[in-house]
């Protein structure tokens, strides 16, 4: 691998067509100052950048409302729209082959949500959306199954033509209305460092700031390099389970969420499968001992430390009196009701119920209430000091996997500070970027609009943005803003039906 | 039987610890006895004493008249004995040459009774705690420099036939110990002087210990039989209360007249061998000595230029490898190709990725069959004797032992090499070739020699009866 080139190409050598400090300080942009500083700009109506399954679910709405590819252009580093989702949920113990923790219409490829996964399943599966969830567990689509029908309706739509690859750096109000949004492309790709894409809208759909791994994690990894022992459920750790396979060991296992259920599920699979001796320890900060709730009719059922709901959040948000409520409320109040319904919890499934509770029995599965305090290496293994509510313990573990995965602030993110720093955004009671009932992000109309959507808009008036089903409401809202502006036709009846035929048939759109 | 004597560890603090035996200078004093030095042991016995003359024949047929006066040398029943007591010696210290002292004691108990005519001898010999005497005949084991003499005639059990005869387990004396076998010699032995082995004639041996401060001594077990443990009568001898602070430079010689026992000073000088230096006692309390006092330092610059990003603070001179990667935001170097920090799991594909160098992380490690893993920092080169290839001992490759008993693995297998952020495996033709599969595979595929393969994670190789495992936190998934 050439090294030393690269990095002489980076030092600083001026390449044409590169921001100026000028341009970097100024809130708004004339065309003046973008033709002085060398960079080319691109006309476009409609941008989105992000490219992962939030951006694709809008152009998605938006194709089948009639606009063509060339009014659309997805800025994206990602290859496909589903590659981060995928990376994630594989790594955290969701491969293709296993059910992701989303509802049976909630279709990112299929914007009337019929027929829902489960009908495509097959008839097995019918029964069971219709007796959920009082006489069996909810249903779930398998991840793989999501991935391939995304796949199938992305060259449907023809979404590869609208892709540009590259890194965004900014978006900035343009002087006369519309939006610059700065494009990166890869090295080589252009003649130029950047490229402005002048446009009327904006969409911005960049997800999670990013995961932010707890502090003492990432203390241990600076102080003793060491990324094979305690590792975040998030990230890849096939080697723990590759070790546990050739030699017995203890696992510490800390988190109350999905992924910490699935990584169990994942250890004692394995333990089952592979006639495995591993021993698991199981590390909550919050204990949950039973159900909770501030009244009888918001409750969660919760045993055995975890907190158990079906989805992220609770069914009604997407539909009933909750989203209804929410819509209403801002502010202090709104924050309030965001902290009452979040927490973490994971869906109820009968098979890690028996799992745990044979773990249980047997002796090897184990629940200790507390917090890290300090990790070590020692010998082949780790040594784990924790402040428990039996007081301070220490033992060593081979391997620990943290399943807290926590949200970075959005400021984390480039995009995102610069939105907030120059182009006007606020946060919202929660947060995160502050966007109304039709997502456009409040603060930086400029003769056009910015949307949000996705996880960095978490706190709006619609809860549950970060879902598939969330997403497919956010690009109707945006989708019926942009029809009362004049950029699509609405959707109505006629053309819906129609369309819905094509998406059966697999016809190109 | 004497009860055994336990000295009050409390009374006495172990300060000085037991030098070992055989970093100890033996200096031979000139004369016509023996002295013998083995390891763990050191014996001077009389030569030829206590025999008589043989006959001499008067018809000794071709060598002409006889001469006049005694024979230089002649043959003596002493001197078998003596052969026969070096051999024992010899015997006891091949069986435990640190600490021969305890069962050398039984063995001369098991012995003396049974031969006669044993040449008068002394020998020291080493315990675990310090040193074992035993004294036969005119043998004497003295410290002239504290005035310290042990004989023969102090012993508690003579031997049955009635001779006298002295064991005992003695603490080091913080001087020199001199044994003779009844010979006076006026002429001390030059201060270089040391015999580290074997069989030497001379008068006497000088064993110059300086005590090696500060090692606590054991505390002294139960003795067994006779001997009594730590029982030297004169009493400054046996654990002084306070270290001896041995002089900076040799001494200059002192006839041991006048000993001062808080400083003595040895009579045989320089050691030949590197001793620490004495723990000196400090308190915290005095006013530091002037040389020790540090001179205020200059206040640390004031930073006012940013600080370049964690990954690169390391300085050049961090003899790691470096790489070409990308920066996460908070600084983090990472492969171009991640979509999230290894280290603190921040999105990398959020901001423009620039290529930057610094020092390379571990790129992921091998978890072999047995559970052992090995994190992937250098390159590595496997095999039966990996550390006998020339890419060990020059190139910088790290030897990785692959135990295998089916034999299959050949002395030079394999190598992995670190490629930017890949990882490489090359087959270095061995024997019985390598097999790799990939996670998924269902088949194995054979790695022609010389050709390298890119380990991705999760890919399995074989070589002869063992596998292991490449995972990476780099680098796809």
């Amino acid at each position: 691998m050439s090294e030393s080139p690269i990095a002489q190409q980076h030092a600083r050598t001026p390449r044409p067509g590169d921001l100026t400090d000028r341009l970097v300080a100024t809130d708004v942009w004339t065309d003046q100052m973008l033709a002085e500083a060398g960079i080319p700009v691109v006309d476009v109506p409609f941008v989105t950048f992000g490219g992962g399954i939030g951006s694709f679910v809008t152009v998605d709405y938006l194709r089948i409302s009639g606009v063509p590819t060339s009014a659309i252009r997805v800025l994206t580093p990602l290859r496909t729209p589903w590659e981060s989702y995928e990376y994630l949920t594989t790594v955290s113990q969701i491969p293709r082959s296993e059910r992701l923790r989303s509802d049976s219409q909630s279709r990112p490829d299929n914007i009337w949500g019929f027929p829902s996964y489960a009908i495509a399943e097959g008839p097995k599966q019918w029964w069971n959306v219709f007796l959920e969830p009082i006489f069996t567990r909810y249903y779930t689509p398998r991840a793989g199954h999501a991935f391939t029908a995304m796949e199938r309706e992305m060259h449907r739509i023809r979404y590869p033509e609208m892709v540009v690859p590259g890194q965004v750096r900014m978006v900035r109000r343009r002087a006369g209305g519309g939006y610059f949004t700065i494009l990166t492309p890869p090295e080589g790709a252009a003649p130029t460092r950047r490229i402005a894409y002048r446009s009327q809208w904006v969409h911005v759909a960049v997800g999670y700031p990013g995961l932010k791994f707890l502090p003492d994690l990432q203390r241990y990894r600076q102080r003793y390099d060491d990324f094979a022992r305690v590792v975040n459920a998030y990230e890849p750790h096939e080697h723990v389970y590759e070790r546990l396979h050739r030699r017995p060991g203890t696992v510490l296992v800390r988190g109350g969420g999905i992924v910490a259920s699935r990584v169990l599920q994942r250890l004692i699979d394995d333990r089952d499968q592979r006639g495995l001796q591993t021993q698991v320890v199981h590390l909550f900060r919050t204990y949950v001992a039973g159900a909770h709730g501030p009244s009888v009719f918001s409750r969660r059922p919760g045993a055995d430390g975890w907190a158990y709901q079906g989805f992220n959040y609770p069914k009604s948000v997407w539909g009933g009196q909750l989203k209804q409520r929410m819509r209403r409320t801002s502010g202090e109040e709104r924050a309030r009701l965001y902290k009452e319904m979040g927490g973490t919890n994971t869906p109820l499934r009968d098979d890690w119920l028996e799992q745990l509770a044979r773990g249980r029995r047997e002796g090897w599965y184990r629940v200790v209430i507390g917090q890290i305090e300090d990790m070590r290496p020692v010998g082949d293994l780790v040594e784990v000091a924790a402040g428990t509510d039996q007081g301070p313990q220490l033992g060593t573990f081979d391997a620990v996997i943290d399943c807290t995965g926590l949200e970075a602030d959005i400021r984390e993110h480039r995009v995102l500070a610069d939105l907030l720093d120059h182009s006007g955004a606020g946060r919202n009671p929660v947060g995160r970027l502050d966007v109304g009932t039709d997502f456009e992000l409040l603060g930086t109309r400029n003769g056009g609009k910015i949307y949000a959507s996705g996880s960095a808009t978490l706190g709006g008036p619609f809860p549950g943005v970060d879902t598939f089903f969330g997403l497919q409401i956010a690009a109707q809202e945006i989708a019926d803003d942009l029809a009362r502006q004049g950029f699509v036709q609405r959707l109505g009846p006629g053309r819906s039906t129609s369309q819905w035929w094509k998406w059966v048939r697999n016809t190109q759109i | 039987m004497t009860p055994p004597v336990r000295t009050a560890p409390a009374a006495a603090p172990p300060a000085v610890g037991v030098p070992p035996f055989d970093q100890v200078a033996v200096a031979v004093v000139p004369g016509a006895d023996l002295v013998v030095r083995l390891p763990g042991i050191v014996l001077v016995v009389a030569a030829g004493t206590s025999a008589p003359a043989p006959a001499r024949g008067s018809a000794l047929g071709g060598w002409g008249a006889a001469p006049a006066g005694e024979p230089a040398a002649r043959p003596a029943a002493g001197d078998r004995r003596a052969g026969e007591l070096v051999a024992l010696c010899r015997r006891v210290s091949a069986a435990g040459r640190r600490a021969p002292g305890r069962r050398l004691h039984e063995e001369l108990r098991a012995w003396l009774p049974t031969a006669t005519g044993v040449p008068s001898f002394a020998l020291a010999a080493a315990t675990e705690e310090g040193l074992a005497l035993a004294l036969l005949g005119d043998g004497v084991a003295e410290v002239p420099d504290l005035g310290l003499r042990l004989t023969s005639a102090q012993g508690e059990q003579p031997l049955p036939d009635g001779r006298p005869y002295l064991d005992r387990l003695v603490a080091w004396p913080p001087a020199a110990l001199r044994l003779s076998a009844g010979a006076t010699s006026g002429t001390a032995p030059h201060p270089l002087a040391d015999l580290e082995a074997g069989v030497v004639p001379g008068a006497g041996a000088v064993l110059s210990a300086a005590p090696v401060p500060g090692t606590p001594t054991a505390p002294a077990p139960p003795s067994t039989g006779g001997t009594v443990v730590a029982a030297v009568p004169t009493p400054p001898v046996v654990r002084p209360s306070t270290p001896p602070v041995p002089p900076a430079h040799p001494p200059a010689r002192s006839s041991g007249s006048a000993p001062a026992p808080p400083a003595p000073s040895a009579p045989v000088a320089p050691l030949p061998v590197e001793l620490p230096p004495p723990a000196r006692s400090v308190s915290f309390l005095d006013p530091p000595a002037p040389e020790e006092v540090e001179p205020p330092r200059p206040p640390l610059p004031v930073v006012t230029e940013p600080q370049p990003p964690g990954a690169l603070r390391s300085d050049e001179a961090d003899p790691r490898p470096r790489v070409a990667g990308i920066l996460c935001k908070n600084g983090h170097l990472n492969d171009p190709r991640v979509l999230f920090c290894a280290q603190c799991g921040i999105r990398t594909t959020q901001q423009t990725a620039v290529p930057v160098e610094g020092v390379r992380p571990p790129l992921g490690l091998l978890v072999f069959d047995d559970g052992a893993t090995v994190s992937l920092d250098a390159d590595y080169l496997l095999g039966r004797e990996p550390e006998t290839d020339p890419r060990v001992r020059g190139a910088g490759y790290r030897p990785l032992l692959v135990v295998d008993h089916t034999g299959g693995v050949s002395r030079h297998h394999a190598e992995i090499r670190l490629e930017g952020w890949d990882v490489v495996l090359t087959d270095i033709g061995s024997a019985n070739g390598t097999l790799f599969a990939r996670r998924g595979d269902l088949a194995w595929t054979s790695l022609i020699p010389g050709q390298p393969v890119q380990l991705l994670p999760g890919t399995t190789v074989r070589m002869g009866g063992r596998q292991f495992t490449f995972e990476s936190p780099h680098g796809g998934y």
